[in-house]
């Protein structure tokens, strides 16, 4: 079992830093190496939804996370103030995105589709998001 | 880590090849040689992602944002030489179902050639 916590403010030059921790830390898990490295590319999309459309594109202001490894899973906790997120409630079809030339929303499907569960709230002006992943080694 | 464009331009199709990753810092330098190119009537397009060690959404977008009028135009932007790591970013939002994916260049250049 492993809970990691970290404060930081948040900068896009992060994102690979952090991106490689998770990775490595499911490895050693014994996450299955394409599903770790999945999870990662969800992690890097997490946090550059939160700067981007939280912080309206403000580097530097401040991102909690949690890593929770364990009981048979990977839990993360992205906690930061900012904009509350807008989740589109229409379903991902890329052939649509493609001939609207509408970019959005790519981010947060990766993260549908390498997580296994992914939650979204909001308590007392503080945004989180929760994303989880089950063992598959 | 940084990212370098290379260009290759020969009978007509244009190669870029980004080399490092292509992520929220530096996704404006890819967009832009994509802008350039197709301002300059340049339609045949091969994205070399042989030394391209990550892809963001933001990157994906990008392709997104040009594929259409680059076809309207009678061409196309196809990508080759990926890494199975950059290829499965592509392949899990369903990119490799709508783009055309070579394993090299030669075969990327081919197929405009035979077009």
């Amino acid at each position: 079992m492993a809970k990691v916590y970290l404060k930081f403010p948040a900068y896009y030059s992060y994102l690979e830093i952090i991106s490689d921790f998770t990775r490595k830390l499911l490895l050693s898990f014994s996450f299955d190496s394409r599903e770790a490295r999945l999870f990662s590319w969800a992690v890097e999309e997490i946090i550059t939804n939160i700067i981007r459309h939280s912080y309206e594109g403000r580097e530097g202001e401040t991102l909690e996370i949690e890593w929770d490894v364990s009981s048979g899973k990977v839990m993360l906790i992205f906690r930061f103030e900012g904009l509350p997120v807008v989740i589109p409630e229409e379903k991902f079809n890329l052939e649509k995105k493609i001939r609207e030339k509408r970019k959005g929303g790519l981010g947060l499907e990766i993260v549908r589709r390498a997580c296994d569960f992914l939650e979204y709230g909001r308590e007392g002006g503080k945004n989180w998001w929760r994303i989880g992943k089950s063992f598959r080694s | 880590m940084d990212l370098e464009l290379k260009k290759k331009e020969e009978s007509g199709i244009l190669l870029i090849k980004p080399v490092g990753r292509i992520d929220p810092i530096t996704v404006e330098v890819f967009d832009k040689a994509i802008e350039d190119a197709i301002k300059s009537g340049k339609y045949n397009i091969i994205i070399d992602c042989s030394e391209l060690s990550y892809i963001s959404s933001a990157g994906l977008g990008v392709l997104i944002g040009y594929i259409e009028e680059v076809r309207e135009k009678g061409g196309d932007i196809v990508i080759c030489c990926t890494s199975s790591e950059v290829y499965e970013i592509f392949d899990l939002l369903g990119f490799t179902k709508i783009y055309k994916f070579f394993p090299d260049t030669e075969k990327a250049r081919n197929f405009f050639r035979s077009g």
